[in-house]
């Protein structure tokens, strides 16, 4: 049996896509701080503030200024490092999975998620035909709100990240009009209430570890029949137990799977994309089931 | 006084423990009964899919009497059976009874092939997969609830007010008895 190395080596040395966002985060540092533009920022900003610092007659900006020169550096060196792993690592997770890559994405609001908050984006947003033969997305999905302080400036209370997964269930659209289920937020939230102003009610479900780990809410014009058909007893037992603890949200025709944090390994974005598929069939399987009930 | 103050602050404290105590064992209670019922939707979804399954099976071996008399007498009492034991046995003698179906289908190619047959083949196993859902939920809701009614201090309230604790729910399926083929 071979390793992933050797086996990388075996079919010419070309290098192992990244399985984590960080992957080479450390090269690509070094590689930064090391190049001729870092060099010229630090040589001039170093030797601008020590200048500056002897003109002014002040040995604290002599000592103090070059060093805070040599740390801003080190931090956007850093800072361009990480990002610049990030992408290498998304982009090459969607190569590996056959999806188009775009570092910046816009989402319509389709489900209350995609409408969080009064500003949002994605990021590393990799698109096209997902397992299961669904079209859709998955990507980092960033959204703030915002509030205006005492002089009317916009000012971010809150910046969250959620991993998600979008597939586009347009066959659902009749069916669900709004099944919204959130992992339990607990009793001090990381993030605020999206759902807080939708018109929609919280259903109870017949499991006590499923209750533990979600709050399901539905539409108040969603059958209440369809949703006892989706969440059947081993739908419920299967999120009881998934390791992501998933949310997901139907509406308008699109299927939103998501965990509240931001994921940053292969292992965990394949469970995402492989629970929304298990999702997207279930409700498809729905659908079909109902039209075959109609016909 | 200050002596009355504390008194009456830890006996308001013992109220509002004995309060969501009680009710946290109503609740966890309540989910085991709902599960039950979620258990017993799924095993009654399984008994209507009989009739039409021996209906079927006639068609290609009508001889084939005490065999679909078996199942037929098997469904009847897993109708009838409420209690948790007797569903439990009732339950068993269906499976067992509907594996024999299955071993007839073995002698029978014309009747494994038939269209009917294997759709509703295919939607009892898919009942007996929501059984074993709802019965793993229902014995996970009654290791929480019997968990709560023995844990310090809930167990001082939970014999006094009939908490009683409930037993596990085993039900053996089909899909769980048939022994995968392997042909070389």
């Amino acid at each position: 049996m071979r390793t992933g190395q050797e086996s990388a080596g075996v079919r010419g040395r070309e290098p192992l896509a990244p399985i984590h966002a960080d992957h080479g985060q450390g090269d690509l540092f070094r590689a930064n701080l090391r190049s001729r533009t870092a060099f010229w920022a630090l040589f001039l900003g170093a030797a601008g503030t020590f200048l500056f610092g002897a003109w002014k007659r002040d040995p604290l900006i002599m000592a103090v200024g070059p060093a805070a020169v040599v740390l801003g550096v080190t931090g956007i060196a850093w800072f361009l490092a990480d990002r610049a792993a990030a992408r290498r690592f998304y982009s090459g997770f969607a190569r590996s999975v056959g999806l188009g890559y775009a570092s910046r994405f816009e989402l319509l609001p389709l489900t209350p998620l995609l409408a969080a908050g009064q500003r949002r984006r994605a990021e590393h947003w990799m698109y096209g035909r997902l397992p299961g033969d669904l079209q859709g997305g998955l990507g980092h999905f960033v959204w703030e709100r915002i509030e205006r302080d005492r002089d009317g400036d916009p000012q971010v209370r809150e910046r969250n990240r959620f991993t998600l997964c979008v597939a586009d269930l347009e066959p659902s659209m009749a069916l669900f009009k709004g099944v919204f289920l959130r992992p339990r937020r607990g009793l001090i939230a990381s993030h605020s209430d999206w759902l807080k102003d939708r018109p929609a009610s919280p259903v109870e479900v017949e499991s006590t570890a499923f209750t533990e780990r979600y709050e399901l809410l539905v539409a108040d014009d969603q059958d209440q029949l369809v949703l006892r058909r989706l969440l059947s007893p081993t739908l419920v037992a299967w999120l009881a137990n998934h390791p992501l603890t998933p949310g997901f949200e139907v509406k308008a025709g699109a299927l939103v799977v998501y965990v509240p944090y931001a994921i940053e390994d292969a292992g965990n974005l394949t469970y995402l994309v492989d629970a929304a598929r298990h999702l997207a069939a279930r409700v498809l399987g729905e659908v079909e089931e109902d039209r075959l009930r109609a016909a | 006084m200050t002596g009355l103050y504390i008194f009456l602050a830890v006996l308001a404290l013992l109220a509002l423990w004995l309060v969501l105590s009680y009710n946290a064992l109503v609740k966890a209670r309540n989910k085991v009964d709902e599960s039950w019922s979620g258990i017993d939707v799924q095993l009654k979804r399984r008994h209507d899919l009989v009739p039409n399954l021996v209906e079927t099976v006639k068609g290609y071996a009508a001889h084939e009497r005490e065999t679909l008399e078996n199942v037929t007498r098997a469904r009847a009492a897993a109708v009838e059976a409420s209690e948790p034991h007797a569903v439990e046995r009732a339950e068993a003698r269906l499976t067992g009874a509907l594996g024999a179906i299955n071993a007839l289908a073995e002698a029978y190619p014309q009747l494994r092939a038939a269209e009917n047959f294997q759709r509703l083949q295919a939607e009892l196993a898919g009942v007996e997969d929501e059984i074993q859902a709802a019965r793993r939920i229902f014995n996970s809701n009654v290791e929480s609830y019997n968990t709560r009614t023995q844990q310090f201090p809930t167990l001082l309230i939970a014999g006094p007010l009939s908490f009683q604790p409930r037993e596990f729910f085993e039900i053996e399926v089909a899909a769980e008895r048939a022994v995968p083929r392997v042909a070389f």
